[in-house]
Formats: C-alpha cells, sequence, structure tokens
C-alpha cells in the first residue's frame, strides 16, 4: 500500500520475464529479504517478494489454521496473512508496533501476506556461506520450510521455503 | 516427448493441434454413433474421413509417431466404409470407436506428458484384421483399389520413424487430399465454430444493451474458413485468461459502482442544509444511476462473452449413452433438445460430471430391460431426454426417462433404515420430498453393484457437484412412466445476489439463492428439543444455528442479545435456520477464492469485496447443512448452545 501501483506491476512484470538479470550476479549468491521475528533473523528469496506493507484492518476466517489471522483486500485480490510467529512456534504478539511488516509473497501463483517483526534488509548471500540444512531438529513445522542457514559474519539467517511455506495445508 | 518442442513456436503448433485433434475426437465420437443409425449416409462417412485424415495430417507434421499409426490404421478402415466395401455395423463401429478412445488417450498423453496406457501394436491389429475381413467381403471390382490402399501401407510401414520421413509427410498428405476429391470446406473451420468460445452476437437478445451495440462483432474471414458462410464470420477465439481479466475488471467496476451508491444513499440521507448541495447531490445521484446502469448492462455483455452453448457437454452423451446401451442390452433413444442454450464457461466445465452420474443412472436404474417393457406394454426401446432452457436467470437441465420410475417406498424405507429421516419424518414428508432424499449422503438404493452405476458414489455426489456452482437439483417421478430430474443453475457463478448478516463486529454473505425468507425473533421464541435449539415456526419446527456459536466470534460485550434475527436457508428439502444479529443490506457480490490455503475451509464459499473495501466471508449453505446433517447422524448433538440459553 506504500508502494504505487507503477512500481508493483514493472516488479511483476520481471518477476515473470527476466528472472535471471536480477538475481544474477553469479549463480552463487543468493538475494534475499531478511526479517526479524522474536530476535531471531530470518529470510526469504527476493524474487518471490511481491511487496512489504504495513499492516492493515483484517477478516478473520473462522475455522482457518491457527496461524492464519485473517484475510485482506490487496487491490482487489483476497489473500491470507499468515502470523510467521504463529506458524513457527513463537508466542503472537500482543500489540501492534510500528515496525510491524507484512511481506506479500508469491510461489507458484498462489499469493500470501507473512508478518513479522520488522523487515530489515536486502541481503546478498554467498552460496558458500549457506549450510543446506533441512533437519535442525528445532521448531514444530520449522523444518518443513526451512531452506538453510546462512553463517553470515555476526548472526545465524535462517533461510525460509516459499513454494514449501505456501503449500502448507490444514492438517 | 516435450523435449522435442523447445522453441515456442512449435510449442504454439502443438497446443493447436492438441485442442484441435481433442475437439475433433469428441466429434467424431457423435459422427460414429449417427452413423450407425444411418450406415449408408455418404456425406456422414466424408465428414468422419475428413476429421480422421485431418487429425492424421496434424499429427504427422508435427512427428507424433504413435497418434499418426493409429490414425492411419482407423483410417484404411475409414476409407473401406466410404467406398462402400463395409458397413458401418455395431461391431465394426465398437473397434472403430476404441481406436478414437486410443487417440484420445495419446492426444491427452502429448498434452501432460504422462505416457498413457495404450496397446497400440493390438488396436492395430485389430483394424488390420477388421479391413481384411472388409477386403474379403469386397466383390472384385473393388480389388484394385483395395490392393493400391495395401501397397501404399507397406511403403509407410517400412519407412523409418525419423524426422526426416515425417517432414515429408504434409506435402503428400495434401496431395491426397486434393487427388481424392474431398469437398472443398476444411473440418478445421468447422469444428473451430462449434467449439470457439461464442464472442459471437454478443449484443443479440442481451436486454438494455443501447442498440448502436448491436453491430455483431464481425473478424476477417480466414482463407480457409472462407468458403464457411455465416456463423463463422462472427466467432473468434479468445483465451480464457484474457476473458477472465475482463471479467475481474468488470467485477471490481460492479464494487466501484455498489460503494458510491452506498455513498449517494447515505449523502442523500443526512443532510438538509443548503438548496445549491441538494443539487449538486441530486446529480451526483443521477451520475451513479446513469454509471449504475453502464455498469450493468456492460456485465451482462461480459457474462454474454464467457457463454458457451450447452451442446459442448451434450455432444459426449450420444456415444456414452450407445456404450452404455450395447453394454447392458438395452435399447436406449437419446433425445436432446436445446442445445443452443448457453451456459457460463465454468459452469459447462462442472456440469459434465453430475450429468454422467444422472444419465448413467437413468439407463442403469430407470429404464427396464426390452422384455421387461414389452410386458409393461411400452415400446421396446427406451427414451432418455435431455433438454435445456433458459428460465429467468437460470438455465434449466432436464434430463427424463421414460423407465420404471423410484419406487418411493423403497426410497422411505432405505432413508428410515439408513436413520437419514425419523419415523415421524417419514409420515409427514410428501411423495416429492421423500423421492429428493436420494440426494442424501449415505443413500444408494442399488441393492445389486453394477459396472455402470452404484459404485458407492451415490447421488448426494451430483448435489454437492452442482451447489459447488450454485445450482440446484430435484427428481420428480412417475411410478411406471419414468422419472425427471430438473437441474437450475446460474447464468453466471463469478456474481451472485447476497444477503450479508452481521454476528457481533463480523459480517458475512448469505447467498441470496439459498435463502427463503428472514424472521425477526426474540429470545423467548427458541424452544429446545431434546438438546438443540429450534424455533417454532408457522407450526413446522425449524432447527436453528447459532453462527456465533459455529465460528466462534469473539463476544463484543454490548450485544443486545434479546432480539436477533433467523435466516431461513433450504437446501433441497431441508431447512435450516441461521440465527444472526442483525441483516443491514443485500448486495450484489463478486464471489473471489481465498487462494488454496483456506479454500478448504467447510462453510465458507469464498469472499468478497464490499463498497467500503472490506474483506467479506460468502458462506457455502450446502456445505452447513451438510454438515448439520452428519453431526446428527454420528449423535453428538450440540447441546452446549442451548443450555446457556436456558439459563439465562
Amino acid at each position: 500500500m506504500n508502494m504505487p501501483d507503477g512500481i508493483m506491476a514493472e516488479s511483476g512484470m520481471m518477476a515473470e520475464k527476466s528472472l535471471g538479470s536480477l538475481v544474477d550476479f553469479g549463480a552463487d549468491v543468493l538475494q534475499m529479504v531478511s526479517f526479524r521475528l522474536s530476535g531471531e533473523d530470518y529470510a526469504v528469496d527476493v524474487m518471490a517478494v511481491q511487496e512489504i506493507n504495513r499492516l492493515s484492518d483484517m477478516t478473520r476466517v473462522p475455522r482457518s489454521p491457527h496461524f492464519v489471522d485473517g484475510v485482506i483486500n490487496l487491490r482487489g485480490k483476497i489473500l491470507p496473512v499468515i502470523n510467521l510467529r504463529k506458524l513457527l512456534g513463537f508466542p503472537p504478539l500482543s500489540v501492534v508496533t510500528e515496525e510491524m511488516r507484512m511481506i506479500v509473497v508469491s510461489a507458484e501463483g498462489s499469493l500470501a501476506g507473512l508478518t513479522v517483526d520488522e523487515v530489515d534488509q536486502v541481503l546478498r548471500i554467498p552460496k558458500s556461506r549457506v549450510e543446506e540444512q533441512k533437519d535442525l531438529g528445532i521448531g514444530k513445522s520449522l523444518g518443513d520450510i526451512i531452506q538453510g542457514v546462512a553463517h553470515m559474519e555476526d548472526r545465524l539467517v535462517t533461510l525460509l521455503d516459499i513454494g514449501k511455506l505456501l503449500s502448507v495445508r490444514i492438517a | 516427448m516435450s523435449d522435442a518442442f523447445d522453441n515456442e513456436e512449435m510449442k504454439e503448433i502443438l497446443q493447436d493441434f492438441l485442442t484441435e485433434a481433442e475437439e475433433m475426437l469428441e466429434g467424431l465420437d457423435t459422427f460414429f454413433v449417427q452413423l450407425e443409425a444411418r450406415p449408408d449416409d455418404r456425406t456422414l462417412l466424408n465428414e468422419i474421413f475428413r476429421a480422421a485424415h485431418s487429425i492424421k495430417g496434424s499429427a504427422g507434421f508435427i512427428g507424433l509417431n504413435r497418434i499418426v499409426e493409429v490414425a492411419h490404421h482407423a483410417e484404411n478402415v475409414l476409407n473401406q466404409l466410404r467406398q462402400g466395401q463395409m458397413r458401418a455395423e455395431p461391431l465394426v463401429i465398437d473397434i472403430i470407436l476404441e481406436a478414437m478412445d486410443a487417440l484420445k488417450l495419446l492426444v491427452k498423453e502429448v498434452r501432460t506428458g504422462n505416457p498413457a496406457d495404450v496397446d497400440i501394436e493390438s488396436l492395430n491389429q485389430k483394424l488390420d484384421l477388421l479391413m481384411q475381413w472388409g477386403e474379403d467381403v469386397q466383390s472384385e471390382s473393388v480389388l484394385e483399389e483395395g490392393a493400391e490402399e495395401n501397397a501404399e501401407e507397406e511403403v509407410r510401414e517400412t519407412t523409418p520413424d525419423n524426422s526426416l520421413t515425417l517432414e515429408t509427410e504434409p506435402s503428400r498428405e495434401t496431395f491426397q487430399v486434393e487427388d481424392e476429391e474431398l469437398a472443398p470446406e476444411q473440418p478445421e473451420g468447422n469444428s473451430r465454430v462449434e467449439e470457439s468460445i461464442a464472442v459471437k452476437d454478443t449484443a443479440r437478445p442481451v436486454k438494455g444493451l443501447s442498440p448502436r451495440q448491436e453491430t455483431p462483432a464481425t473478424v476477417a474471414p480466414s482463407e480457409a474458413s472462407s468458403a464457411v458462410a455465416g456463423e463463422a464470420d462472427q466467432t473468434i477465439r479468445v483465451e480464457t485468461s484474457r476473458l477472465d481479466n475482463v471479467m475481474n475488471l468488470v467485477g471490481e467496476l460492479v464494487l466501484g459502482r455498489n460503494r458510491l451508491v452506498r455513498l449517494s444513499v447515505e449523502q442523500s440521507g443526512g443532510t438538509d442544509a443548503q438548496q445549491d448541495a441538494q443539487q449538486q447531490l441530486k446529480e451526483i445521484s443521477e451520475a451513479v444511476a446513469q454509471l449504475s446502469r453502464v455498469t450493468t448492462d456492460l456485465q451482462l455483455a461480459v457474462i454474454k462473452t464467457r457463454m458457451q452453448p450447452i451442446r459442448k457437454v451434450l455432444g459426449k452423451f450420444p456415444r456414452m449413452v450407445r456404450d452404455l446401451s450395447r453394454k447392458m442390452g438395452k435399447e436406449v433413444r437419446l433425445e436432446l433438445s436445446g442445445e443452443e442454450t448457453e451456459l457460463d464457461k465454468s459452469v459447462i466445465e462442472e456440469i459434465g460430471d453430475p450429468l454422467v452420474h444422472i444419465i448413467r443412472n437413468a439407463i442403469d436404474h430407470g429404464l427396464e430391460t426390452a422384455e421387461e417393457r414389452q410386458s409393461a406394454g411400452k415400446p421396446t426401446e427406451g427414451v432418455v431426454r435431455i433438454g435445456a432452457y433458459q428460465e429467468g436467470n437460470s438455465i434449466v437441465i432436464e434430463v427424463s426417462d421414460d423407465g420404471k420410475g423410484i419406487n418411493v417406498e423403497r426410497v422411505k424405507r432405505k432413508a428410515v433404515e439408513r436413520r437419514l429421516i425419523s419415523d415421524a419424518d417419514a409420515e409427514r414428508m410428501s411423495e416429492g420430498e421423500l423421492v429428493n432424499l436420494i440426494f442424501l449422503p449415505g443413500f444408494s438404493t442399488a441393492e445389486a453393484i453394477t459396472d455402470v452405476s452404484g459404485r458407492g458414489v451415490g447421488m448426494d455426489v451430483v448435489r454437492t457437484n452442482i451447489n459447488k456452482i450454485n445450482g440446484s437439483v430435484e427428481v420428480q417421478t412417475t411410478p411406471g412412466a419414468g422419472s425427471t430430474f430438473v437441474i437450475r443453475l446460474p447464468l453466471t457463478i463469478a456474481i451472485i445476489q447476497a444477503l450479508m448478516v452481521t454476528i457481533g463486529a463480523e459480517v458475512y454473505a448469505i447467498p441470496l439463492q439459498t435463502v427463503v425468507e428472514t424472521v425477526k425473533i426474540t429470545r423467548e421464541d427458541v424452544r429446545t428439543l431434546s438438546g438443540s435449539d429450534v424455533l417454532n415456526l408457522r407450526d413446522q419446527v425449524l432447527p436453528l444455528l447459532r453462527l456465533r456459536d459455529e465460528f466462534k466470534v469473539p463476544e463484543t460485550g454490548n450485544a443486545d442479545s434479546s432480539r436477533c434475527y433467523v435466516v431461513v436457508v433450504q437446501l433441497g428439502s431441508r431447512l435450516l435456520g441461521l440465527v444472526v444479529d442483525r441483516l443491514p443490506y443485500q448486495e450484489e457480490v463478486v464471489i473471489k477464492s481465498m487462494g488454496p490455503l483456506l479454500s478448504g475451509i467447510r462453510g465458507m464459499a469464498g469472499a468478497t469485496i464490499t463498497g467500503d473495501g472490506k474483506v467479506v466471508l460468502i458462506l457455502d449453505v450446502a456445505e452447513i447443512l451438510q454438515d448439520i446433517q452428519l453431526r446428527q447422524q454420528s449423535g453428538t448433538v450440540q447441546a452446549s448452545f442451548s443450555t446457556s440459553l436456558n439459563r439465562s
């Protein structure tokens, strides 16, 4: 919502048409949008991110999975809002802070908003720093949607697989 | 296989081929069934030959060898038919249809990339045997021609299947076509007309459209179709995604209109200040009225572009009925009417399966065997009629048979046995209500399970599928004279009239089509009956469902719970009262999907965006009713919410 439509359309086009040009810093570098959740660092592939918005009013959906906060109207499209804290097993925040954002991500045609505590920056992560860890044995549902862990200088960044994340279904 | 088609152009050609081949094969099915009835129809035979030939030609051009092989062998047989060396007897047609089925599978194989399980070898052998048989029967005078055919075949069999030879294929095919002096029309042109999404006559009988829009959408006739007169000139193929896009935009426009309408109503109600302001408001409301009118018209026009004749679905049935009647040894005649009736593409796609099920049922259970019919004094040939027509804002499809009808007593017995209804219910219900019990989940009267129907999937699936597209189905029956299934479908499923209801701070939309009436009640009107809330409505007991409890709506605290509304919804013969707080207004809503993550939620049909930009969930009344029913069957009476009421 804080991004004009024109820019949106453009970035959408790029995601479809020229996937290579943005990512291609050499195939060895990943571009990820990093964000914070309960003091930890997480990141998702920049190409999966459509836009980043402030939180807006949403409609509660009865009988929805516990990690879905509701649905919102994003310029005529209806998308579910996934509370990443709830999905990953952190205690949900009771108040909405100024830093909280919703990252709108898309994978295989389905869109969703992910609520995070704070959006950090776009990280360029050399592939050599990424540990392909799928089974860290932490968190309940974490193992399924984790792509790997990046070892940056001062911190660990958990990389999430948007495709898997959006295909999480009601058990 | 798809690896071979790397470049875009080839992909496009392949796509075109697949679409065309699928359409032609479907058309061929019907042709063959007609041929069986009129084995000497030369025009029909030529038509068939042309279509088969065209499939072979295009498949050869692209290099789909397996399709070419089957098509080639089938074509040989067809050629014999065409030249009168063989007659189209049921046995012959059986084998040819088998080949057509194989072709369909092969085409599907190309589309999906999953290898199809088709035994080409044995099929080709069968076809060759058939041809051999035809040759044995044929007289000396035409033998020469047959030999030529054989020689040609040998040449082809020995050519190795590599791309080099395939390149030469097309020219050879065209040469053949000319040589055999086929009629000038292109078969592609024909089927294209039949199957294209009809953008034709955009403005024909659309009510409310202004006259200047009446100019038909003309497209310059292509070389190939110039011989095909009339209708072909008025249709174009449009990608569905483009139409979907236009439809979405119109949806937005409708929502925008709703918003303006709401605003203008609020404004004109609120001010009594100056004359000027009044005048301005009047102008605004006029502009809104104008916009509203145009939007409605545009909406209708766009809906029309998505309309396709129901022929697209019904066209499959002659073949199916033929196969079924042969398999079951019953003589069946299929009568179709109203095939030109138009329905939304999405409805067309969904209605096929339920219809197949109903027709199978009609032939399997409805129609008697020839002997039974004779002893009942009926003609040995049973009749299944499918008719479609428009009635107001809905399309009605009737499927009737002249069989023995449904045994209402047996339905009643079974329903009581399976505890779908109580003894008391059974006594109270009319015959018309009783017979419609066959649509309940868990109901199946088939005592013997046959290959054709009665495999556990009952009529409830039919109703569920039809309800999914906001339609309804009911059945009427006359003992000894047959049954009629009446299906009612909306013109389009994208936009519906909905009743908005509020529960606490939340708003929900209930499709108006399912709503029978609304009743204002006070707390004292609610009674409990064996633990469940009910309402005594005109001496009828109406079960109630409190949406507040059902959806666990958070308490707002200031709710005035002494007065509320009951929305009476109906599905078939079942009624249910949904208890809500308020009924603010009705609105035309555009159904939007909530995405794969949330689409599986029971009781929600989707969501819409209201005039003020909020997302409102749309209830799926059919699912809610089904869930209630399942709950009752499993015996867990929802006593929890009635007790709280009793205490207060």
